[in-house]
């Protein structure tokens, strides 16, 4: 398993650095943006305006940061298994598909920790420039958004080794699937939100003609619903996540194993 | 591991796809030997050899190779051999340092001081990128890869084919050193038949999925001849003797599979000792009985 691990890591090498140096200027810019506030031209713009800079600032630099980290340091490198024959080459070493598969997914997996401590210190870092008061929520959306990546790279991996020697095939899947995905979900919330306003009698073609209190409704809503979630159901969110991880580790091992027929 | 006579055992191997069959295929590699694996392209050879290492699946028929099921058994199995293909199974971008380090971690019984051993005797560059490498480098990395974690049979598809001739004699002689070991045997598939007649024991023909000959290679050589007579002898001949037979302008050469019997039956005919590219060549047109 370890070989198949200093195989994902000699790989990746290049991509990663690449990642790490784009990953570096964004983080330097951000610096940059702190000194101009300070000693530049922004510190020269009315003070309102800094101040919505610097919370902007104080959520895009983190959670920007750790998308670029996650996207850069997990890879996934089916492609080039399937192009270099190495998948092939695989069956014949003495490893199950689970531990091929699962010297990957153990390889993202540190990459992942690795990166989530690297944003979690950015995040304090963030904290320090731009930020006033600490919120632990910010620590698990960065973690979010890492098992996201985490998922999609999941995903990306079994439709590779699903459709072994197509990657055409894969990305095409891939593209329906985030497309519908991306699709479905505003379909859904708008459908929420209009089940939400006619079930209260709020008539959807008269909104102009709704008083104030609707839309606080509706607010009151979503903050309660987001405190359910934050106070009761948080845990769900990374258990979600983890179940859907090891199901498409699952798949994958079953890809894997059918042998050509 | 238990006592075995027979690297590989198969047995009635079939394996159906649109057009193709390989069918109720039987042969075994005895131990300690290098079994040369001879057919045309798409005689079935790569199915059998992709079926041996179960990168394909069977639809019937057993393989047992170290005395042991093929599948049940195979990472067992899987420790103890080594896998050569036409092509070079490594990505590109990886170079044999990095290699090295990744099949170290592999194989629990890898080798670096053979795999360097390999690397220097080969000449090959331990930093370079293979996708820099020459067709004969990367064979002879594969090669190099494969000898180096004390495998017990080697398994080559093709390994020979589009390599310079000194490159390929470089090769076979790794492969006689390897089998000094009376434990380590070769399976190797080549439509090169020279380098089979140069180091085989013993060899198997496959054509079109089925099975021609097997056997031991100077049972199979001296068992066949090519009588070369005129097209009048020719038609005297009892076709019955004649796997098949080549006529020309200048008469006919037919190829006998029971050379013994055909030199008392045809006494003062010429008999000339057959290669293996001829035997092959005649037995892929037996169904024609007569070509020119």
């Amino acid at each position: 398993m370890k070989g198949i691990m200093i195989k994902e890591l000699f790989l990746s090498k290049k991509i990663t650095i690449l990642g790490l140096v784009t990953y570096l200027i964004a983080f330097i810019m951000f610096a940059l943006v702190k000194l101009s506030i300070l000693y530049g031209n922004i510190g020269k713009l009315p003070e309102n305006t800094i101040k919505t800079t610097e919370l902007t600032l104080y959520y895009i630099m983190p959670l920007g940061l750790a998308f670029i980290l996650y996207a850069s340091v997990m890879t996934n490198n089916t492609k080039s298994d399937i192009a270099s024959k190495w998948n092939v080459y695989a069956y014949t070493l003495p490893l199950s598909e689970k531990q091929i598969i699962g010297a990957s997914y153990i390889y993202n997996a540190l990459l992942f920790a690795a990166a989530t401590v690297i944003n979690f210190i950015v995040y304090f870092i963030a904290l320090g420039l731009y930020g006033d008061k600490f919120d632990y929520r910010m620590l698990f959306i960065i973690l979010g958004i890492g098992a996201l990546c985490f998922v999609i790279l999941g995903l990306n991996k079994f439709f590779m080794l699903l459709f072994k020697g197509s990657t055409t095939k894969a990305r095409t899947v891939l593209c329906c699937i985030y497309m519908g995905l991306y699709f479905g979900i505003f379909l859904c919330i708008g459908q929420y939100i209009t089940h939400f306003y006619e079930s209260r009698g709020y008539k959807l073609d008269d909104q102009d003609n709704w008083p104030p209190e609707a839309s606080v409704e509706f607010e009151k809503h979503i903050t309660r619903l987001g405190e359910t979630i934050k106070d009761n159901l948080w845990w769900s969110v990374p258990l979600i996540l983890i179940a859907l991880g090891m199901l498409f580790y699952a798949l994958s091992v079953m890809a894997l194993r059918r042998r050509e027929k | 591991m238990t006592e075995y006579n027979n690297a590989i055992e198969i047995k009635d191997l079939t394996k159906r796809y649109d057009g193709f069959t390989l069918d109720k295929l039987s042969f075994n590699v005895p131990k300690g030997s290098i079994m040369g694996f001879v057919g045309q392209n798409g005689a079935g050879k790569s199915t059998t050899i992709n079926t041996i290492l179960n990168i394909i699946k069977p639809d019937a028929g057993s393989i047992n190779i170290f005395g042991l099921d093929h599948i049940k058994e195979e990472n067992t199995i899987k420790k103890d051999i080594s896998a050569v293909f036409d092509e070079l199974p490594f990505h590109e971008e990886l170079n044999a340092n990095q290699l090295n380090k990744v099949l170290k971690n592999i194989f629990s019984q890898w080798s670096t001081e053979t795999f360097q051993g390999y690397l220097d005797r080969f000449a090959l560059p331990s930093k370079k990128r293979f996708a820099k490498f020459s067709k004969g480098m990367k064979m002879k990395l594969q090669i190099a890869a494969a000898l180096s974690h004390n495998a017990k049979l080697l398994i080559m598809d093709e390994a020979t084919t589009g390599l310079d001739p000194v490159v390929r004699n470089e090769i076979l002689d790794i492969f006689l050193e390897f089998l000094q070991d009376e434990n380590n045997s070769i399976l190797m598939s080549s439509h090169i038949t020279s380098d089979l007649e140069k180091i085989a024991d013993s060899v198997t023909f496959i054509d079109r999925g089925k099975l021609l000959l097997t056997g031991y290679k100077d049972d199979i050589l001296s068992s066949h001849g090519i009588i070369k007579c005129s097209k009048k002898d020719y038609s005297d001949l009892d076709k019955n003797d004649i796997v098949s037979a080549r006529l020309t302008d200048f008469g006919a050469e037919a190829l006998i599979s029971d050379r013994a019997a055909c030199e008392k039956k045809y006494s003062g005919a010429v008999i000339d000792s057959a290669t293996l590219e001829e035997i092959m060549l005649y037995y892929v047109n037996r169904d024609k009985k007569e070509w020119g």
